[in-house]
């Protein structure tokens, strides 16, 4: 290994303040993946708590995702009220919506989904929306932070709570949340499981997004970062593998969205239907 | 050195999004702020709104409207396709019906023709035999009485010529009598 560095560093001589800056900046992949700010507001102060709600670089992708969403299913709504037979955007844009519907939410949440069935065409399209966007060059990605995606979780984890006690009442909802036929003695620690679960479960979902995000963003600054590292001589592995990640990402831009939109769907409707 | 660089602690430190700054905001990747927080939920639900109303809405409507008709299309498509077949067996119950009917038609018409045609030949026959009889007496009577007549005449001929060659020696009636006795005996023919 130490023979073929040398041996690329000898044949292909990388820019030595480069190879300098990036073995001086540890951070640097930190640095392409953290938020920056684009317009800072001044924290406000509630009680011994700051609240910082500046627009960062994150925050602008998630506004843009969400008029670009405005934009095109707004475009595609009035398409289709026009025409009887659903054409281009309008025809895409409404089978991606059947799928979510009849392949995600429905085989979830089981009978009387349809009423939920605007959140989660909202939840599923957004986080697409977010993730697809993070795929062009010079934008950021809005999943690849915890906030964003705690932020997603924490919606479906109050969903997951109001609907439950809106459909089987306050004390029956956290009755429901025990199994039936539990001995008397596993009751305290059972209690305690079933509270955790309620947690844990938009944690998982969470951590799952933000980490599938930023995963591929770092292996692919990784990959980049190897031709400073090694020479110049690694750029078509570099590359190679680069886009390889790339086009992965592209699968698991999609798969993300569709998994964290079934989990929702799967959690509200186990809130809801608490005997099965 | 870069192999150096892997095996260093710095590289982990990357790896694991351990941040190396020692600035005022501690910002690692797993730390989570609750302005980003605030505002991703914020933008969720304006948005859910805003397409609930613009998009959302009409889209599901159209694409139930869509569905409904095609269902009710496919329904009525069977509806009809059940009605045509009735309707199909119908007509060719009354076709065969018909058929029937006509073939009926035209066998009582040919009975009828046949026996108007044997009553016709049969009155025909019954007509001619009828007038060849009467014609038959007819010719009969004629001749006999021709036959009578010739009879007389021969009688009175006979007569005459008998009382002109005996000289009136008989007187006429009892001459006749015996002309009549003797052509009694001459056979009819």
């Amino acid at each position: 290994m130490r023979l073929l560095t040398a041996f690329i560093q000898q044949h292909a001589p990388v820019d030595s303040t480069l190879v300098e800056k990036v073995h001086e900046d540890g951070n640097w992949i930190m640095h392409h993946i953290s938020d920056k700010p684009v317009l800072t507001i001044p924290p406000i102060h509630i009680g011994g708590f700051t609240l910082d709600l500046s627009i960062s670089m994150k925050i602008l992708m998630l506004m843009i995702a969400a008029i670009l969403m405005v934009i095109l299913f707004g475009y595609a709504a009035a398409s289709n009220k026009k025409r009887k037979h659903p054409t281009g955007l309008g025809n895409f844009l409404e089978m991606l919506m059947v799928f979510v519907r009849d392949d995600v939410v429905k085989p979830s949440m089981g009978h009387g989904s349809d009423k939920y069935l605007p959140f989660f065409f909202t939840m599923f399209f957004f986080i697409l929306f977010v993730n697809i966007i993070s795929l062009f060059p010079g934008m950021s990605t809005g999943t690849s932070s915890i906030s964003v995606t705690a932020g997603l979780a924490l919606i479906t984890f109050i969903m997951t709570q109001i609907h439950g006690i809106k459909n089987n009442g306050f004390f029956g909802y956290f009755k429901g949340l025990i199994p039936p036929g539990v001995p008397v003695f596993v009751l305290p620690i059972m209690v305690i499981i079933e509270f955790l679960g309620l947690l844990t479960k938009p944690f998982a979902l969470a951590i799952r997004l933000f980490a599938n995000m930023t995963a591929g963003h770092i292996v692919i600054y990784a990959l980049i970062g190897l031709i400073f590292m090694l020479g110049y001589a690694v750029i078509p592995v570099s590359i190679g593998f680069s886009l390889f990640i790339y086009v992965l990402e592209i699968l698991v831009a999609v798969l993300q969205a569709y998994i964290f939109t079934m989990l929702s769907a799967l959690f509200i409707g186990m809130a809801i239907h608490q005997d099965h | 050195m870069s192999l150096a660089y892997i095996f260093s602690a710095k590289f982990y430190n990357v790896l694991l999004f351990i941040s190396n700054d020692t600035g005022e905001k501690k910002d690692t990747l797993l730390s989570v702020e609750p302005g980003l927080l605030i505002w991703t939920i914020i933008i969720f639900f304006l948005l859910l709104l805003i397409l609930k109303k613009y998009a959302w809405g009409p889209l599901l409507k159209s694409l139930n409207d869509r569905e409904q008709g095609i269902r009710d299309s496919v329904e009525k498509a069977e509806y009809l396709k059940q009605e045509a077949e009735k309707i199909l067996a119908q007509n060719k119950q009354l076709l065969a019906k018909a058929d029937e009917d006509a073939r009926k038609v035209i066998s009582e018409g040919k009975e009828l023709a046949e026996k108007l045609r044997n009553d016709l030949i049969s009155k025909t026959n019954d007509d001619t035999a009828r007038m060849i009889a009467q014609a038959k007496s007819e010719i009969e009577r004629e001749k006999l009485a021709a036959m009578n007549s010739l009879k007389d005449e021969i009688a009175n001929l006979a007569v005459q010529a008998a009382g002109k060659i005996i000289d009136e020696n008989l007187d006429a009636a009892k001459q006749k009598k015996i002309i009549d006795g003797f052509i009694g005996k001459i056979p009819q023919n």
